[in-house]
C-alpha cells in the first residue's frame, strides 16, 4: 500500500467520525423524541450510505416523531438501553440475537445489501491477507499465527470469522498465537497487515471491493483467504452468511410506533446500495452464539465460581453432597475402624495377657508336678530301700549286741560286723544324697487361702483336657490354712482331674469341689464325681493307690497327693458315694492365727 | 507297777521285726502290730513305755494314730519312723506331742537312746500318777471327821478353834490330830500341808 492511499483513508475514516460525532450531538435537540440507539461498531461507510438516510426518511416520513441517533456502549447494551430509555435500535444480527433473547428485542427490519440476494445471508467474513504470503492458503494454514480484527465483540468483523474456525473443528480461543484489535478494520487492520504486524485480518465481507472501488487500495495487494463460491453474496468471503444488521425495537416500544416505523422501513424500498426488508432466519445466529459460548451462552465460558455455581448448581451441590457424604463415611469408618481396632487389641492384649498367665500356671504346675513325681519316685525308693537296710541294720546291731552281753565276741566276729555297719552307712547315705537331689526346694508353710488356691485350681482344669466337664465350686469366702499354695493347689487339680477321668465316661458328668468346716480346727476340701460305681476290688486299688507309696504307674497322682496331703499335716480318705461316685476329702488345719488375710 | 512296754507299730513285717529284734536285745519288753487300728482296738494303754510307730501305713497313718491318742488323752510317748525325713511332718508330729522323730536310715543305737528316754518319761509319769493315788488312798482312808480336822491343822488353826468351830472338845480335836498323824505318816502341821499341797487336796 502507497502512502498516499493511506492518507486518502485517513480522510475518509476522519470524515465517518465527523458525521457520528454529529448525530451525537443531536441528541439533546427535543424532550419528546424517539431514539434509536447504535450499537456495535460499523464501518464508517455505514452511516453516510445506510443510517443517515434511513434516518431522515423517518423523520420525514414520521413528522409527528423526532428520531433520532444514540449511541449504545456495545460492551453491555441491555443495560444501556434500558438507562437512555431508546425505543429502537440498529445493530449486527449476532447483537440483536443476543438481546432478543435477553431483553425480549423485537424485529423490525433487516438491511440488505445490494449486493446480497438474502437478507438472512447478507453478512459473512473475510480473512484477508498480503497476496504474496503464499503459506496461507486455507482457513487451517492460518493457525498459530497473528490475527488483526476491528473489535472483539464485532459481529461480522470478529465472530463470524471465529464461528468458521470453531466449524473446521479447531478451539477459536487458541487458534492464533496473537489477536490485535485496532478498532476499526479500515485502514488499522489492513495497515498492520502492512506492516506485517500481522499475518491475517479478519474483515466484514465487502469491505475490501468496497474500498477498491472507491480507490482507496489496491485490491492486488491482498488476497482472501480460502474464499467460498457462492451466488448468493457477490464479494469475496471466507465463512457462511448471516443475516444483515437488524433494525429492531425494545419490549416497550408500542405496537402502533413499532408498526408505523416497519412500515416506514419496508417502504423506503431499494437504494443504490441497500434495501430495508425482512429477514428470517437468525438460527444461525443461534448456533453461532452457541458454539463460540458468548452472548447468551457466555455462561458457558465463564468459568468463574458464580459462573459455574450458576451452571453447575445441581450437579456441584450433589457432588458437594456426596463429597461430604464419603468424607463423612469416610471419617465414620475411620472411627469405627480405628474403635474395632482398639477392641481387637485389647481383646487380643488380654487373651495374650490370659493365655501367658494359663502358660506360666501350666507350666508352675507341670514343674512342680514334675518335682512332685521325681521326689515322690525318690522317696519311694528311698523308702523302699530303706526297710531292708533298716531291717539290716536292726539286726546288725542286735546281733552284736547280743554277742557282748553273751561274752562270746571274738576279734573276727567284731571285725565283720564293724564292716557291715560301715558298708551299711554307706548305703544308708547315699539314700539320703539320692533322696536329697531331687528334693525340690520348698516354701515354708505360710498362712494361704484355700478359697483363692480352689479358683487358681479351677483355672487350670478350665483350659485343660477336661474342659468340658462342669465343676461345680462351693466354698467359704475365705478358708485360712498353713500351707505350701502351689502343692495345695496341686492336690486339688489331681482330685479334681482324678474325678473328671472318673465322671468322663458318664453322659452326664458332674464334679464338684467343696470347702467347709470340718469341726472348729479343720477344713475339709471334698471332690465328688459321678463316675462309674467301684467294686471292692477296685476300690480296695484305689484306696491303696492312695494310701501306700507302691509305685504303680496310675497312683503317682494320688501319691503325689498322699505325699502333700502328708506334708500338711492332712488326711486323706476316700469313700464311695451312692448309687455310684467317689468322694474324696482331704482335711486340714484351719490357721487361726489372725482372722484377717495375710500379706 | 506294770513293766513298761514296747509297742512296734509298723505295716512291714521286715522292718518291724528286725526293730524287734534289736530292741528285745537291748532288753525291752517288745510288743508287734501290723496296724494301727489292731493296736487301737487290742493294747493296754494303761501299760507304761513307749510307741515306735511308721509314719506311712494302710488305712490309719502314723500321724493319724497320735491324734486319735490325743484325743483320747492316752500319754503314751510316740517315736515316729519315718523314711522321708520330711521336716514338716516331723515338725507337725513334735507340735502334737511326739516324744522322737527319726529317720529310718539313723543307727540303731539312736533309737536305743529314744527309747530309752522315752520309756523312763512313762514310767515317771505312771510312777508320779500312781503314788498320786496311793496318797489320796491314805487320805481316803480317813474318817470324816479326820479330813475336817487334818484340813484345819493344815491351815494352821489352833485346836481350841477347831474344837470350838466343830463343837467338840479341845481333847477330841487332839485326838483325831494324833490319828491323821500317824495314819498320813507325818510329824507336824507343816508336813500334813505338804501332804495335803502334793494331794492338791483343796483346803476350802
Amino acid at each position: 500500500m502507497k502512502w498516499s492511499t493511506v492518507n486518502r483513508v485517513r480522510k475518509i475514516f476522519n470524515a465517518a467520525a465527523s458525521v457520528f460525532a454529529a448525530l451525537t450531538f443531536c441528541t439533546y435537540a427535543h424532550a419528546d423524541e424517539i431514539k434509536i440507539g447504535i450499537i456495535d461498531s460499523f464501518n464508517p461507510g455505514l452511516f453516510s450510505e445506510t443510517l443517515s438516510p434511513t434516518l431522515d426518511y423517518l423523520n420525514q416520513k414520521l413528522p409527528q416523531h423526532q428520531f433520532k441517533f444514540v449511541p449504545v456502549n456495545s460492551i453491555n447494551p441491555a443495560e444501556d438501553l434500558k438507562r437512555q430509555d431508546v425505543s429502537f435500535f440498529i445493530c449486527s444480527a449476532g447483537t440483536f440475537h443476543e438481546l432478543s433473547l435477553l431483553q425480549g428485542a423485537m424485529h423490525i427490519a433487516t438491511r440488505k445489501t445490494v449486493l446480497s440476494e438474502d437478507p438472512s445471508a447478507s453478512e459473512a467474513s473475510t480473512f484477508v491477507t498480503l497476496a504474496d504470503r503464499k503459506d496461507l492458503d486455507s482457513l487451517a494454514s492460518l493457525k498459530g499465527k497473528t490475527v488483526v480484527a476491528s473489535q472483539p465483540n464485532s459481529f461480522d468483523g470478529w465472530l463470524i470469522a471465529l464461528h468458521e474456525i470453531h466449524k473446521l473443528g479447531f478451539n477459536p480461543d487458541n487458534f492464533f498465537s496473537k489477536a490485535l484489535f485496532s478498532h476499526f478494520q479500515f485502514p488499522d487492520a489492513l495497515m498492520a497487515l502492512v506492516e506485517r504486524k500481522a499475518d491475517v485480518a479478519i474483515l466484514s465481507a465487502c469491505l475490501l471491493e468496497k474500498m477498491a472501488d472507491e480507490g482507496l487500495l489496491d485490491q492486488s495487494e491482498f488476497k482472501v483467504v480460502a474464499p467460498k463460491s457462492n451466488t448468493t453474496l457477490h464479494c469475496a468471503h471466507s465463512t457462511d452468511l448471516y443475516p444483515g444488521i437488524v433494525f429492531a425495537s425494545v419490549e416497550q416500544t408500542s405496537p402502533k410506533l413499532a408498526w408505523e416505523v416497519t412500515s416506514a422501513l419496508i417502504s423506503i424500498g431499494a437504494t443504490n446500495d441497500y434495501e430495508w426488508t425482512i429477514a428470517n432466519r437468525f438460527s444461525k445466529v443461534s448456533d453461532l452464539y452457541r458454539d463460540l459460548q458468548i452472548g447468551p451462552y457466555a455462561y458457558l465460558k465463564d468459568w468463574s465460581l458464580n459462573g459455574v455455581i450458576s451452571r453447575f448448581g445441581t450437579e456441584i451441590g450433589v457432588a458437594a453432597l456426596l463429597l461430604l457424604m464419603l468424607i463423612g463415611n469416610w471419617f465414620y469408618l475411620r472411627r469405627t475402624v480405628a474403635k474395632r481396632t482398639a477392641q481387637v487389641k485389647r481383646t487380643l492384649e488380654r487373651q495374650i495377657q490370659l493365655e501367658k498367665e494359663q502358660r506360666e500356671s501350666r507350666l508352675r504346675l507341670a514343674q512342680l508336678e514334675k518335682f512332685g513325681v521325681i521326689s515322690q519316685m525318690s522317696g519311694m525308693l528311698a523308702h523302699e530301700c530303706q526297710q531292708p537296710l533298716m531291717a539290716i541294720n536292726n539286726y546288725l546291731a542286735g546281733l552284736k549286741y547280743h554277742l557282748q552281753k553273751e561274752g562270746r565276741s571274738d576279734a573276727l566276729t567284731a571285725k565283720a560286723i564293724s564292716n557291715l555297719e560301715s558298708n551299711s552307712e554307706r548305703i544308708g547315705d547315699i539314700i539320703i544324697r539320692v533322696r536329697n537331689y531331687a528334693k525340690r526346694k520348698r516354701g515354708t508353710l505360710k498362712r494361704c487361702d484355700l478359697t483363692q488356691i480352689a479358683e487358681s485350681a479351677l483355672t487350670v482344669l478350665a483350659s485343660g483336657q477336661y474342659k468340658n466337664i462342669p465343676i461345680k465350686y462351693q466354698g467359704p469366702q475365705h478358708a485360712y490354712v498353713s500351707g505350701e499354695p502351689l502343692e495345695l493347689e496341686l492336690l486339688m487339680i489331681n482330685l479334681m482331674r482324678n474325678a473328671c477321668s472318673a465322671a468322663e465316661s458318664q453322659s452326664q458328668p458332674a464334679v464338684s469341689l467343696t470347702i467347709t468346716d470340718a469341726d472348729t480346727d479343720h477344713f475339709c476340701i471334698e471332690v465328688e464325681d459321678n463316675g462309674p460305681a467301684l467294686d471292692d476290688a477296685g476300690f480296695a486299688r484305689l484306696k491303696s493307690l492312695g494310701d501306700s507309696i507302691k509305685p504303680n504307674g496310675m497312683g503317682i497322682g494320688l501319691s503325689l497327693v498322699r505325699g502333700i496331703a502328708d506334708s500338711h499335716g492332712g488326711t486323706l480318705e476316700f469313700s464311695r458315694l451312692q448309687p455310684n461316685g467317689i468322694s474324696a476329702k482331704f482335711t486340714i488345719e484351719k490357721d487361726k492365727g489372725n482372722e484377717a488375710p495375710a500379706g | 507297777m506294770k513293766h513298761p512296754l514296747v509297742r512296734i507299730i509298723d505295716d512291714d513285717a521286715d522292718a518291724r521285726s528286725s526293730t524287734s529284734f534289736f530292741l528285745s536285745v537291748m532288753g525291752w519288753e517288745i510288743k508287734e502290730y501290723e496296724s494301727a487300728v489292731h493296736f487301737l482296738e487290742t493294747d493296754d494303754l494303761s501299760r507304761p513305755g513307749c510307741l515306735v510307730l511308721d509314719v506311712r501305713m494302710p488305712e490309719m497313718t502314723g500321724m493319724e494314730l497320735q491324734v486319735k491318742l490325743n484325743q483320747k488323752d492316752c500319754r503314751l510317748p510316740i517315736i515316729f519312723l519315718s523314711g522321708h525325713g520330711d521336716l514338716d511332718m516331723a515338725v507337725h508330729a513334735l507340735k502334737r506331742g511326739a516324744s522322737d522323730f527319726l529317720e529310718k536310715t539313723s543307727k540303731p543305737e539312736r533309737l536305743q537312746a529314744a527309747v530309752c528316754k522315752a520309756v523312763k518319761e512313762s514310767v515317771a509319769l505312771t510312777e508320779s500318777i500312781e503314788s498320786r493315788e496311793k496318797l489320796k488312798s491314805v487320805f481316803e482312808s480317813l474318817t470324816p471327821r479326820e479330813k475336817e480336822v487334818a484340813l484345819r491343822v493344815a491351815k494352821g488353826e489352833l485346836n481350841k478353834v477347831i474344837a470350838y468351830d466343830l463343837g467338840i472338845s479341845e481333847r477330841t480335836v487332839k485326838m483325831h490330830r494324833s490319828n491323821v498323824c500317824a495314819k498320813l505318816n507325818v510329824a507336824s502341821a507343816v508336813e500334813l500341808a505338804a501332804f495335803l499341797n502334793e494331794l492338791q487336796v483343796s483346803y476350802e
